[in-house]
């Protein structure tokens, strides 16, 4: 047999390079990291963080903040699925022709999939087309000891299913060696892979304030930096609290070190670094035209 | 990593059968690390299959100065361990042989045992004395980001502990608990590799496993330790695990001979090979993660390229419907005869069955960079079963035109 698909119809997707340089057409996503959200905008990212980037589009209209279920593998229809259709409606809605991705944790690795699989979903292509650039705040790019200790010991048994109960894929996948297979075969823009179509661009978050002391710790929110300054001991001596520098520099190059640039010099935590925290909006708006 | 210049293109697979010319030559021989089908299986589609129906090309430049190489499979590196203990194990007070200060020790209740709280539990050390261990409940882990079930409460023995024996109590524990125990500062650690980060169904893989000892001023780093066991586990995404014995080797590691069976279910997502070892008294566990494929497809052995266009067609057979892609790198030649990576490109289609197909791969679509010329070469050619989520094959050398 020769494939159908070899004699089928056109698809009319013969798009020529574009480049889309038109400032009217900037428009900037936010993609958030692990879970299920219906109000990213509240619950994940607060608003504080959103209304200071988009002070730096030209229409302040033109950003919309992503509402998927990254609690599943990143190339699932309601993670990497949902992102293309939000992100293909938005493109199409507000006409957009230069798009920036602003994306946290997690949310690095979905948006990944999407570059390194560019004929996975007939949506793919013109998202990378129209993508000027990826942003990626303390991506788990080399995933995180953490899923791990969230994961071990849970073994299957018929009569119950999974030990802790807690099948959640987008923390399976977070593994660090799940994620350095999908590295390795699934993903590109980590050391010796092909470089991803799109810049990606790292912000890298490497300490954790929790000294109830310091007015610095409570940017974000106090209880969740104890709660940093206790999960990094799994990890190594520059971590964000969730991740380790290595893993959030493990694909695309760093943009910058958090104490580079932040006010004061202060260190990013994995909450700060999706908060309005020591200027981080401020460089992220600024940096939205370059 | 850097692009040297962003070249998108989508190229529509109606010209495919067009999209070459030249003759067809065979794929280069298959080299150590390659992995080919030997023979095909059919296979059902997932249950929840809802893969794309639109044939789809897409390719982009890379910068020739970025060299690129293929992954050693993943080195898992361990300092913790954990193990399931009913309540009974907790009210005696459960031994956790420590070696080193500040430890963590994270206790998780499976479904109907009992949540613990910080006043239920005590840990002794060694010398039997409450060790005034810290701890910190789930909420506050939910709050770092770290989404442990409900229940898991998470303890720090301190700076100021001491290696030793340690003993969980708690009179309140009902039901069963995951334990585990993490050493930061322990200068013990297994590692742990698989031969590959993937494989066939049917096929077969080695495990190593060696206990390594870093910064005692006895004992060089990375010294095999003595008295070393375990045994392993082979998981499958669904659950189903397999016991795998593990053999000591005389340059003191542990090694095990692995078998995938052929009956690989269709959940998505990664196996797992799970190492539990201990020496002396000392407990590590590690985890490696790898791909396995069901063949349902393959290269058929011949491709067509066209040094003028840099098109390459790839022919394929099936055994099962699927939606299935071609990826791979053109290398290009430079005045002084060195080959560069160029241009990346993919091509998937969806194919209704058993037969025999073709993908194109339009490297043409990738401005050549200045410089930059024939002979090309393919490589890193895979094969991708994308409704099942499956890297089928793959030849780090394929053609040259």
């Amino acid at each position: 047999m020769h494939s159908t698909a070899l004699r089928s119809t056109a698809l009319a997707l013969l798009v020529g390079l574009q480049p889309a340089q038109a400032a009217d057409g900037l428009g900037v996503a936010f993609v958030h990291g692990t879970g299920a959200h219906t109000n990213a905008l509240r619950d994940y990212w607060q608003p504080a963080i959103i209304d200071s980037v988009r002070q730096g589009l030209p229409d302040r209209r033109n950003y919309v903040v992503i509402n998927c279920d990254f609690n599943q593998y990143m190339w699932k229809p309601k993670a990497a699925g949902c992102l293309a259709g939000q992100l293909s409606g938005f493109i199409e809605s507000r006409g957009i022709t230069r798009l920036v991705v602003i994306t946290h944790s997690n949310g690095g690795n979905v948006v990944r999939w999407i570059l390194s699989n560019p004929t996975y979903d007939r949506r793919y292509p013109k998202i990378i087309q129209t993508l000027h650039k990826v942003t990626a705040l303390a991506p788990s790019s080399a995933g995180t000891p953490l899923a791990d200790a969230v994961i071990n010991g849970s073994t299957f048994e018929t009569l119950l299913g999974w030990l802790l109960g807690l099948r959640n894929d987008a923390v399976r996948q977070q593994q660090v060696g799940h994620m350095a297979t999908y590295n390795a075969q699934n993903l590109y823009g980590t050391g010796g892979r092909p470089a991803l179509p799109t810049p990606f661009r790292v912000v890298v978050g490497s300490d954790v304030d929790s000294a109830p002391t310091d007015a610095d710790s409570y940017c974000g929110g106090y209880a969740a930096n104890l709660g940093l300054e206790f999960t990094r001991n799994w990890l190594s001596s520059c971590s964000d609290g969730f991740l380790d520098c290595s893993s959030q520099k493990a694909a695309g190059t760093v943009w910058f070190t958090d104490t580079a640039r932040t006010h004061g010099a202060e260190p990013l935590s994995h909450n700060q670094s999706r908060r309005a925290c020591f200027g981080l909006g401020t460089l992220l708006r600024n940096d939205l035209t370059q | 990593m850097t692009m040297h210049s962003t070249l998108l293109a989508v190229a529509a697979l109606a010209i495919l059968s067009t999209a070459t010319t030249g003759a067809a030559q065979p794929l280069r021989a298959a080299a150590a690390g390659d992995q080919i089908p030997a023979t095909l299986v059919a296979a059902p589609l997932p249950i929840d299959d809802e893969s794309e129906q639109v044939p789809l090309a897409f390719a982009w430049a890379l910068d020739p100065a970025q060299p690129l190489h293929a992954p050693a499979p993943h080195a898992a590196i361990s300092r913790s361990y954990w193990q399931q203990v009913d309540a009974a194990e907790l009210q005696r007070g459960l031994a956790l042989p420590l070696t080193a200060p500040d430890a963590v020790i994270q206790l998780s209740p499976a479904p109907g045992a009992r949540a613990l709280s910080a006043g239920s539990l005590q840990l002794r050390d060694p010398a039997g004395r409450s060790s005034g261990a810290r701890s910190v409940d789930a909420r506050v882990l939910h709050d770092a980001g770290m989404p442990v079930g409900d229940g898991t409460r998470m303890l720090r023995t301190g700076a100021a502990s001491t290696a030793g024996i340690y003993r969980l109590h708690s009179r309140q524990a009902r039901g069963r608990y995951v334990v585990q125990v993490l050493e930061p500062n322990s200068p013990l650690w297994l590692e742990v590799q698989a031969s590959h980060s993937r494989v066939l169904a049917g096929g077969s893989m080695q495990l190593q496993a060696r206990l390594r000892q870093d910064g005692a001023s006895s004992l060089q780093a990375g010294t095999p330790r003595s008295g070393f066991g375990g045994h392993a586990l082979l998981v499958a995404p669904d659950g189903r695990s397999w016991p795998q014995q593990l053999r000591p080797i005389p340059d003191g590691s542990l090694r095990a001979q692995v078998r995938i069976p052929a009956d690989v279910g269709n959940t998505q997502g990664l196996w797992e090979l799970q190492v539990f070892a201990q020496a002396d008294g000392v407990l590590r566990d590690g985890t490696v993660a790898f791909a396995v494929a069901l063949p349902t497809a393959r290269l058929s052995g011949q491709a067509t390229a066209d040094p003028t266009s840099r098109r390459v067609s790839v022919s394929l057979q099936m055994a099962a419907a699927g939606r299935y892609e071609a990826r791979g790198t053109l290398y290009a030649s430079t005045a002084d005869g060195q080959l560069k990576p160029v241009a990346q490109a993919h091509a998937a289609a969806w194919f209704e069955g058993p037969g025999q197909g073709t993908l194109v791969l339009p490297f043409d679509q990738a401005a050549l960079p200045a410089g930059f010329g024939p002979p090309y070469e393919l490589r890193d050619l895979q094969l991708q079963d994308q409704s099942r989520m499956a890297p089928i094959e793959s030849r780090a050398a394929a053609l040259r035109f």
